[in-house]
């Protein structure tokens, strides 16, 4: 099989007038719920399933995948200019992007994010074609043991890179793991800090804990000063990116999109966690890390283009292995079902136009993005000229909407007052709210996957070292250690500091 | 409302009236099935819409809608492996129009497991009607270097302990089929849970466990690429979709372990109105375009009365129950 027969095959059928439209209709929905926050693909996917049987398989799953990479874009925009993630995976965002805006960058940091994006999804498509199936392998080889390594030095690495007192970010970061264990316990299925709620049985929504701790509690923030408009809606700016800011987005693209790649081929490990790697990567090669955390357009280009690039590339496992990443995913391939085409590995050969004209979609998709969002920039950052007392209360409607139709349960709602408030004090400590959200999210996983080690080891603590892949990580992680020990590291990350306390 | 168990529960069905825009007026009147349904139905599918029983009740909750002349709207409310959406129903109006897509987990595992459990499956639905099964599929790995369930167990026998079976979860079918295989079988298994069915169906695949109860469209692929080896099915007899896999039961006589749906009310509901239901729902999985698409998911389109309905549930409680006393599972706190 011919790599460019293949492709001018899928181009063929993805730009059939139709199957433009579909793509179209897909990535125009995807923005836009991904602009309502908490309103995610899965609830806009389930509802629009049923109108698809009527379609062509191709046609029906070019739209649905145009609504899923559309929200995974869509996200951002509220995250930059209103510091709400509308998804998990636009958490990261809000650091750098929603600063950019209080600056008056709102537009540049609007076309960085969408240019990123771009980038991560061209890079991500060619690769699903040039190499899709045998990266599956990748994933397979991936057991617990290499799961929790990877993850101990995700964590390890943000301790080392954490602005501001170390000891601050542990408790933070510990104390977001706390929060996170809250729920059924996966291994033993018991329940721990539900207080006999049933809404806590499932543990507490990511979304829930973002939209409090960044949204609401820089609402509160805002209105502490009542009539000033500090606010970035004051200011606007040029629309598009300085030659400065564009030189300053490439490398931090480039490497976003190489992380993002690599974390959408696992299944589980998902946007979330490659967006906080790829800033996490940004911080730490960074001539001057202190700009971080107060608008450097690295710390938004580098997460938004891997955020898109594992969007894409968690098609691999989907595809190829028939094994949804994600609940989206799992809907997807209902989707394919219904239409009497089983998923997993003979799909390629047995359909190819469908497997072909669908990757095609994909890179007309996020060009469609570009066209849809540059123009479109102008009309989010107006948004921003209205009066704070009017977009303020629209704010906490529509998280308030979103939190709900998540469960439909109300003791949401009040979490993400409580978030709110917690946030507020945070800031107010001079907390970083970051290694809080890295504890919440990683700190489960990395309890589920250390017990399914010892459990299929039976409790020999060997199998972390034994296995290479999980071996390497923690190399690495020890080489982190000891260069936080030594004495001369460690003096130079206290000047970082006194920067960024004074800056 | 009939039932004010806790304030929680009034807010949460309070917030529900308000969200699904009925006027909270209509629902204290009695409903009459004469002129049922004069405005919209709502099913709650108690899980994230994902997976073949959200999209078998979203192709009858369209059928339906055209047969019953109002709008038929399937809402998502997810928790605690299926309770949180089943208590919403339990404690609704018992008029006809919020129904329940039941499912074996929360209405016949979860009364065992779980003492916390704010309803009875038993006492607090009025059923309808069953809509479909699916068997799950035993796989192995073809370098375990077994082709028969028989030969599974000797070599289980020969190593006890050693061998280890994934779950989607404690408490889900995948976990309690494992159980039940043992108990059958009289072997030793390690229990592994993974976080869902794509997390273990891949730690299979991957070769980090022994076997797995998989869903059969799932592991149908890998079957048939020679990356996974079916033992055996869960349901009595053999699929129609896949003829070549025998079933559990031509082993361990009476070996069945299928995920099912199906559809039920509030208890109170007027009889006329269930019996009315699971009539055109009798009728809407009898057309065989409707079927089709029900198999293609891996399922069995199954209906029948509600008196059947509510003797299977029962049948099936105790099913389950025996299985989770006789492996001395831990009980949720």
């Amino acid at each position: 099989m011919d790599i460019f027969s293949n492709l001018a095959l899928g181009f063929g059928v993805a730009f059939s007038p139709e199957n433009l439209l579909y793509c179209f209709i897909g990535v125009l929905l995807g923005t836009f719920i991904g602009v309502l926050p908490g309103v995610g693909p899965l609830v806009t996917i389930a509802v629009l399933l049923p109108l698809t049987f009527g379609l062509p398989p191709e046609g029906a799953l070019i739209m649905l995948a145009g609504i899923y990479y559309g929200a995974a874009y869509g996200g951002s925009t509220t995250a930059i200019l209103l510091n709400l993630p509308g998804e998990s995976s636009s958490v990261v965002t809000c650091i750098d992007g929603y600063q950019m805006a209080r600056k008056g960058r709102a537009g540049a940091a609007l076309a960085i994010a969408a240019i990123g994006s771009f980038i991560a999804g061209c890079f991500g498509t060619a690769l699903i074609a040039l190499a899709g199936p045998p990266l599956t392998a990748i994933a397979l080889d991936f057991g617990a043991a290499d799961y929790f390594s990877l993850m101990l030095m995700a964590v390890v690495f943000t301790a080392a890179l954490a602005q501001g007192s170390l000891s601050k970010s542990i408790i933070m970061a510990l104390v977001g793991v706390l929060i996170g264990l809250a729920g059924t316990d996966v291994n033993s299925g018991v329940r721990r800090f539900t207080f006999g709620a049933y809404g806590l049985v499932e543990g507490i929504d990511f979304t829930v804990v973002a939209m409090g701790l960044f949204a609401i509690s820089e609402i509160v923030r805002n209105l502490e000063h009542s009539g000033s408009q500090e606010v970035a809606t004051a200011k606007v700016g040029n629309l598009m990116p300085s030659r400065q800011e564009l030189r300053e987005a490439g490398f931090p693209i480039l490497r976003g999109t190489l992380v993002g790649t690599f974390f959408g081929i696992l299944p589980g490990a998902g946007q979330t966690i490659s967006s906080f790697a790829a800033y996490m990567i940004e911080k730490r090669v960074s001539r001057d890390p202190s700009k971080f955390g107060k608008g450097a357009v690295a710390g938004l280009a580098a997460p938004e283009a891997a955020n898109n690039a594992a969007a894409q590339t968690s098609f691999i496992p989907t595809l190829s292995l028939g094994i949804p990443g994600s609940a989206t995913m799992a809907l997807m391939l209902g989707a394919l079902m219904i239409q009497g085409i089983s998923p997993g590995p003979q799909v390629m050969s047995q359909h190819p136009a469908l497997f072909w004209g669908l990757i095609a979609s994909m890179w007309i998709g996020n060009l469609l993005l570009v066209i849809l969002n540059l123009p479109l920039v102008g009309l989010w950052v107006n948004m921003l000229r209205l009066p704070y007392r009017w977009l303020f209360p629209a704010i906490l409607v529509f998280c308030c909407i979103g939190v709900f139709s998540i469960n439909y349960s109300p003791l949401d709602i009040y979490l993400i007052a409580v978030f709110g408030l917690v946030g507020y004090v945070l800031v107010k400590l001079n907390c970083e709210v970051t290694p809080f959200i890295l504890g919440f999210v990683l700190g489960p996983m990395i309890e589920e996957n250390f017990r399914r080690a010892l459990l299929l080891s039976k409790g020999d603590l060997t199998t972390f070292v034994t296995s290479p892949i999980s071996a390497g990580f923690l190399f690495l992680t020890a080489i982190v250690v000891i260069a936080m020990i030594v004495p001369a590291l460690r003096k130079k990350k206290d000047e970082v500091v006194l920067d960024g306390e004074t800056g | 409302m009939p039932k004010l168990i806790n304030r929680r529960s009034f807010c949460h069905a309070a917030a529900f009236v308000a969200a699904s825009a009925l006027s909270a007026h209509l629902a204290t009147v009695p409903a009459f099935a004469d002129d049922y349904p004069d405005r919209p139905v709502r099913i709650v599918v108690p899980f994230a819409p994902s997976g073949g029983g959200d999209i078998i009740v979203r192709l009858v909750a369209a059928q339906l809608q055209a047969r019953l002349g109002q709008p038929v709207i399937v809402e998502n409310s997810d928790g605690a492996g299926g309770a949180v959406g089943s208590a919403v129903v339990a404690e609704s109006a018992p008029d006809g129009y919020t129904l329940l897509m039941a499912n074996v987990a929360p209405m016949a595992i979860s009364v065992t497991i779980d003492p916390q459990l704010p309803y009875n499956p038993r006492t607090d639905f009025a059923p309808v009607s069953l809509l479909a099964t699916f068997p799950n599929v035993l796989v192995v790995q073809p370098s375990l270097g077994v082709n028969t369930v028989q030969e599974l167990v000797e070599k289980a026998k020969a190593t006890p302990g050693e061998l280890t079976f994934a779950s989607a979860g404690n408490g889900s079918t995948t976990h309690l089929s494992g159980e039940f295989l043992k108990l059958k079988a009289g072997i030793d298994l390690t229990h592994v849970p993974y976080r869902g069915g794509g997390p273990a169906l891949t730690a299979v695949i991957g070769g980090e466990v022994s076997m797995y109860f998989s869903s059969l469209p799932a592991a149908k692929p890998h079957i048939e690429q020679g990356t996974l080896k079916a033992l055996g099915l869960t349901s009595l007899e053999r699929s129609k979709a896949a003829p070549d896999i025998p079933a559990l039961a031509e082993t361990f006589e009476g070996f069945e372990a299928v995920t099912w749906i199906g559809l039920v009310a509030p208890a109170g509901t007027p009889e006329a109105i269930t019996e009315r239901l699971a009539k055109e729902i009798g009728e809407i999985m009898k057309d065989e375009a409707i079927a089709s698409k029900v198999r293609e998911l891996g399922a069995e389109p199954v209906t029948d009365t509600p008196a059947e309905f509510k003797d299977y549930i029962s049948s099936e409680i105790n099913k389950w129950g025996d299985i989770v006393k006789a492996a001395k599972l831990e009980i949720a706190q």
